[in-house]
């Protein structure tokens, strides 16, 4: 009778929960059940949205624009004008770190989505095909892991060197644009940085597939008939899913920090754009007497959203497979 | 033991010349060519034809690669464009004065992270745990250069601090020496400290669920017995590997912090070249840099093997 009763409740708590609602219900309840057991991980998930929303509405958010100046408040104290204060050019600092979130937001996603096309191409061949494709691969990501990423990147940064006008990409094609230094810097960034980050992300995919391939659904798939094609896309992808999330999410706050450090050396995004890594090293060093918070702002937003991120990560990885506990 | 370690040198040669190959060709890819990058567009077909004798850019490429390679075995590794000196020789004055740091700086972050990391393992899902893991979250997420900036911005303003200006050698004058390289140290080692705790309290997690542990208790043994003996032996082996796989993350680290404390190691010289265009300098110094890392990740294997039995059979 018990057991009975005890299968009704859980059938009919499946069919309450999880047929008769809407999608949109169905994620928000689980969003609130990950809130509630993960609270850390769900506070770095609203310092995720806030850095979103600052990112995607900057223009509405910010008082003033980002090269806006102000020549009547020179390195000024936070005030109802200006919340963070100014810098030595009279840019509001808030302003200048509310548009910054929008270049880190787009470095950090822009790197994570090549990254992850990358290591994902790179992880998943060498894991399924194996033999000498997995050699091969295996032998070019030991030669791209000996690098130092950051160093990888200031190369790169030096060999194709900062534009200094507008140039015309992709002429003769439709995809036919022009682009102004700031954003061909970005662009390079994103590739550059997706690149390097690759490398230790397609060796987890690879054992990832590995583990994946050994199942036996997999041998039946092919014992059916199913290409390797359909293999792949069908069955090892989405099973390797969760993994690329997590390690996307984790990787997003390090494409912050190493964006920042980048733009710190001056190798970065180039001025007037703000990029809160530049926004350190350009003022806060120089006007060390006068105004010594401006060193603390920037530093701040760029903890706080590696934090965020991170934390979030964390959570995911977590809730989706606990099996990748401080594999990274 | 023997066929371990020759598969192992095998690998690493083969990934050396992968290194050398890439270090090559992202050299080579300048957009325009290397000598218009350094004279300019300027320059006359002349002063082009002249500045590619003089780096060796007239032959073909195989041949270019084969005689810089030749010349990286024998030691050479060029003439900064820049400062017309032997590069290896700047290399051999400050590649000490990195490893140096980035070794005080592991050194910082194995005494800092692998004891919160196991009594974060131990105490699992206590307030201790939680934050423990939040503060290697936090150390991992705030950016060296931020508290490299603000110890100095800081520093200055409430105590009068400013980095020595001239570097000393831990030979001559111990004690200068460490006056220069603590504050860096310390901060990059504080940095790395996060992900390092992370990793000793998964292995030590997983060693303190196996089995033999459970036998032990069983039997027993005292706590202090049991985390000593048994279960950090068995952890210790995996967090030796993590801790090499942090060589190069912790180059990334010096880079910066070399720049901002004026510490005249490598890291300095690489974004001095790359400010000047100095392209046979940024060549050599990758090279070094990925060289270190490669010797640093044949180390740690083979004292892995040594100390774990199994992978020499595998």
């Amino acid at each position: 009778m018990a057991v009975t009763s005890q299968i009704d409740l859980a059938e009919g708590s499946l069919l309450r929960g999880q047929r008769e609602q809407f999608p949109l219900v169905r994620w928000g309840r689980s969003i609130a059940r990950f809130a509630q057991h993960k609270p850390l991980a769900a506070f770095g998930g609203v310092i995720v949205l806030v850095m979103f929303v600052a990112a995607l509405g900057a223009s509405r958010i910010a008082p003033y624009g980002y090269d806006v100046r102000d020549y009547h408040s020179l390195l000024a104290n936070p005030s109802f004008s200006h919340l963070l204060g100014t810098d030595d050019v009279g840019r509001d600092i808030f302003s200048r770190i509310v548009y910054g979130a929008r270049v880190s937001i787009i470095v950090g996603f822009g790197t994570v989505i090549i990254s992850t096309l990358v290591a994902g191409a790179v992880g998943v061949s060498a894991g399924y095909f194996g033999g000498w494709v997995d050699l091969v691969a295996q032998r070019i990501v030991d030669v791209w892991l000996s690098f130092p990423p950051l160093l990888l990147l200031i190369v790169f940064a030096a060999v194709f060197g900062t534009p200094t006008t507008p140039k015309l990409f992709f002429d003769h094609t439709p995809l036919k644009m022009i682009l102004d230094p700031a954003e061909i810097r970005t662009a390079q960034i994103i590739l550059y940085l997706g690149l390097v980050l690759s490398g230790g992300s397609s060796r987890v995919f690879r054992s990832a597939v590995i583990s994946i391939r050994n199942n036996q659904y997999i041998e039946a798939a092919r014992a059916i008939g199913a290409n390797h094609v359909r293999v792949i896309f069908h069955y090892i992808l989405p099973n390797v899913m969760p993994v690329m999330l997590v390690i996307a999410t984790v990787q997003l706050g390090l494409a912050i920090l190493i964006e920042a450090s980048l733009s710190f050396l001056s190798f970065g995004i180039p001025p007037p754009v703000p990029a809160w890594g530049s926004m350190l090293s350009g003022n806060a060093t120089q006007f060390v007497n006068r105004a010594p918070i401006l060193a603390v702002w920037p530093g701040l937003a760029i903890s706080l959203a590696v934090f965020g991120f991170n934390m979030l990560g964390d959570g995911l990885r977590d809730v989706l497979d606990p099996r990748l506990r401080g594999s990274q | 033991m023997g066929q371990y370690l020759v598969r192992r040198l095998l690998l690493m040669a083969i990934t050396l010349l992968g290194v050398t190959f890439l270090v090559f060709a992202i050299l080579r890819m300048v957009p325009g060519g290397v000598e218009n990058a350094i004279l300019g567009e300027q320059a006359t077909p002349e002063q082009f034809k002249i500045l590619r004798h003089q780096l060796g850019l007239d032959a073909p490429i195989p041949v270019q690669y084969v005689n810089w390679l030749k010349g990286v075995l024998h030691g050479d590794l060029g003439q900064s464009l820049v400062t017309h000196r032997v590069i290896s020789g700047d290399i051999r004055d400050r590649l000490p004065v990195t490893l140096q740091l980035g070794l005080m700086a592991l050194v910082v972050s194995i005494l800092i992270a692998i004891p919160v990391g196991l009594i974060a393992a131990i105490r699992q899902d206590t307030l201790g745990d939680y934050t423990a893991r939040t503060f290697a979250i936090v150390a991992l997420s705030i950016p060296g250069f931020w508290i490299g900036t603000l110890v100095i911005t800081f520093g200055a303003r409430l105590f009068g601090y400013a980095p020595p200006l001239t570097y000393v050698s831990p030979w001559v004058a111990p004690f200068g020496n460490l006056q220069i390289m603590i504050p860096p140290a310390l901060i990059l080692g504080a940095e790395q400290s996060g992900s390092v705790m992370r990793l000793t309290r998964t292995q030590m997690l997983d060693v303190l669920r196996q089995d033999y542990i459970r036998t032990a208790w069983a039997k027993g043994l005292r706590e202090r017995t049991l985390v000593w003996r048994h279960a950090l032996k068995n952890a210790a082996i995996p967090v030796l590997t993590l801790i090499g796989i942090r060589v190069p993350v912790l180059f990334g680290g010096t880079v910066i912090l070399e720049q901002i404390f004026g510490v005249p190691g490598v890291g300095r010289f690489l974004i001095t070249a790359v400010n000047q265009r100095d392209f046979p300098a940024i060549q050599a110094v990758v090279l070094m840099i990925a060289l270190v890392v490669i010797l640093s990740n044949l180390f740690v294997d083979l004292t892995y093997s040594f100390l774990d039995p199994r992978i020499k059979f595998s």
